[in-house]
């Protein structure tokens, strides 16, 4: 059956995919159809695995209304290109971050590619299958504070509106600036490399209202540094929408640098949403930590979160011989490639926004509050 | 389908780019010369092979090599990810004494290196080698700027600025 615009079915369906080190979500609303936010790979057996993807072809979708690349970072984009070829031609539109300071991104990532690490082909690749979906047809959208994503429409007896909760235009301002000093422009010159948080300033958080269920995405959105940044620019916006939501998927893989105590306060207004969490592994000390959750859990009685971190000695994986002579590695942990893709399916209430349902695909498991994530 | 292991990854990146003389071998373009067989047979000639001494020959081979990126520096270690070529990905907290004087300033929050272990046969004996170098360069030569535009033109022209 095709469920791309199933009519009468009064239940929003959301998946989220994050295996450790990358994230994606898929949503189903009725009349609208199915949404597409960032997008990642699972490598099983020397196969990469596109969870998106997969779900969206196992749920016979036979078209994407949406497709939102919420902010330029390679754990949520791997596999998107992957998914526009797939739908190419059948994809309403697409929003990405692409405003002010994309010459510049570019121009930073190619120099970042000369002096230190690949990254700039992959993006883009990317963008000419943008510029492809756009030949067939996909509208384009330019992704910032206030956005539309969807426009406000009425589904049923229902209205739906979807947009974006930033970047803001200072945020933005900000990034172009950082990557225009950062970027060497005379011989000897020294390339400035960005954080992680300073990219996260481009990050889009997104609104999601079906009927009166609300979903809030946010991305890799971090706290900010002054209240037109980050969710401290969110939440003092005074256009903010009503962040009270059911469903949270829980920024920047639940680090502190995302938790933002007032965000949280609006987020349980009405009611105790579920939080999801993507995990990133790929730390020696993972995220989410457990001081994090247990802060998110005094909003939420529902924690999700979509891998856990495994691992094993790396006598199980080199030779003895190899072992022996590694020379000044004080600890080692070898990460264990689950071969199975955690997610977590959340079946939501137009009508009252409560949870109909949960499935849950190990390794995602649900975080016990007040005993951890052992 | 395309492999996504940053180990392949940085392999061919450091492939294509100018000036790639940094970086160290990696196993799978690792030729042991004095090992190799000959491919032409030598059969009514005699040679006399001079001054060769058979006791000096050198072999070594990498018998571990991975691709690595800081994520963490702290007072004495740094904490980095290392993916070997066979994608297996490591936490791992190394010694900051592991850095070559030379290249102190190159460490810094996502900086890339190589790890590799070697295997020296000597005369003398066997004995395994560590080698630690960043394959980060920090500084922009004017001659990268042809590089750089060769990208944007090829990979990202400005019509996909404004999409």
């Amino acid at each position: 059956m095709d469920t791309d615009k199933r009519c009468g079915d009064e239940i929003i369906r959301v998946a989220v995919f994050g295996p450790g080190y990358g994230e994606s979500i898929v949503i189903n609303i009725p009349q609208v159809g199915w949404g597409v936010i960032d997008s990642c790979l699972k490598k099983v057996h020397n196969e990469n695995i596109n969870p998106a993807l997969r779900y969206l072809k196992q749920n016979n979708a036979s078209s994407i209304a949406f497709l939102i690349l919420s902010h330029p970072h390679k754990d949520h984009y791997e596999g998107l290109d992957q998914i526009i070829d797939e739908y190419v031609g059948r994809i309403d539109r697409i929003c990405y971050y692409s405003g002010d300071g994309i010459r510049e991104y570019r121009d930073y990532l190619i120099r970042k590619e000369i002096l230190d690490s690949p990254g700039f082909r992959s993006f883009s690749h990317l963008f000419k299958k943008f510029e492809e979906a756009k030949n067939k047809g996909s509208q384009i959208i330019r992704i910032a504070e206030r956005t539309e994503i969807l426009r406000k429409k009425m589904c049923g007896g229902n209205s739906v509106e979807i947009f974006g909760l930033s970047p803001s235009a200072e945020s933005v301002e900000k990034y172009k600036k950082l990557l225009f000093e950062a970027i060497p422009k005379n011989e000897g010159d020294v390339f400035n490399f960005l954080t992680d948080s300073q990219h996260n300033l481009i990050s889009a958080a997104i609104w999601c209202s079906v009927g009166n269920t609300r979903l809030i995405l946010g991305s890799d959105v971090e706290i900010g540094e002054d209240d037109r940044t980050g969710w401290k620019g969110i939440v003092s916006n005074i256009d903010c929408p009503n962040l009270s939501a059911r469903l949270i998927k829980v920024s920047h893989h639940g680090s502190s640098n995302a938790f933002f105590k007032p965000a949280w306060e609006k987020h349980s207004g009405e009611t105790k949403p579920v939080a999801v969490v993507t995990p990133y592994n790929k730390l020696a000390d993972p995220l989410p930590r457990k001081t994090d959750l247990d802060l998110i859990a005094q909003y939420t009685d529902d924690i999700y979160i979509t891998d856990k971190a495994k691992y094993q000695k790396q006598k199980k994986i080199y030779e003895p011989i190899v072992v022996k002579n590694t020379r000044g590695i004080r600890d080692w942990k070898c990460i264990i490639d689950d071969p199975n893709v955690g997610s977590v399916e959340i079946v939501l209430s137009m009508e009252t926004g409560s949870v109909q349902e949960y499935r849950i695909m190990e390794p995602a498991h649900k975080y016990a509050v007040g005993v951890g994530d052992s | 389908m395309l492999s996504n292991t940053l180990a392949k990854e940085f392999i061919h990146h450091h492939k294509t780019l100018p000036n790639s003389n940094r970086l160290i071998s990696s196993p799978a373009n690792l030729t042991d010369i004095t090992a190799s067989p000959q491919t032409t047979p030598i059969t009514e000639k005699i040679i006399h092979f001079e001054n060769i001494d058979r006791n000096s020959r050198i072999q070594e081979r990498e018998v571990g090599w991975w691709i690595g990126k800081v994520t963490a520096i702290r007072e004495e270690t740094f904490d980095a990810v290392m993916e070997d070529l066979s994608g297996n990905v490591n936490v791992v907290e190394l010694e900051k004494e592991l850095i070559d004087p030379h290249e102190q300033d190159l460490l810094f929050i996502n900086s890339k290196f190589t790890y590799a272990i070697s295997r020296i046969d000597k005369p003398d004996g066997r004995e395994y080698k560590t080698k630690f170098s960043f394959s980060s360069r920090r500084k922009w030569l004017k001659e990268y700027e042809i590089e750089a535009k060769r990208l944007a033109d090829e990979f990202f022209p400005d019509s996909l600025l404004s999409l």
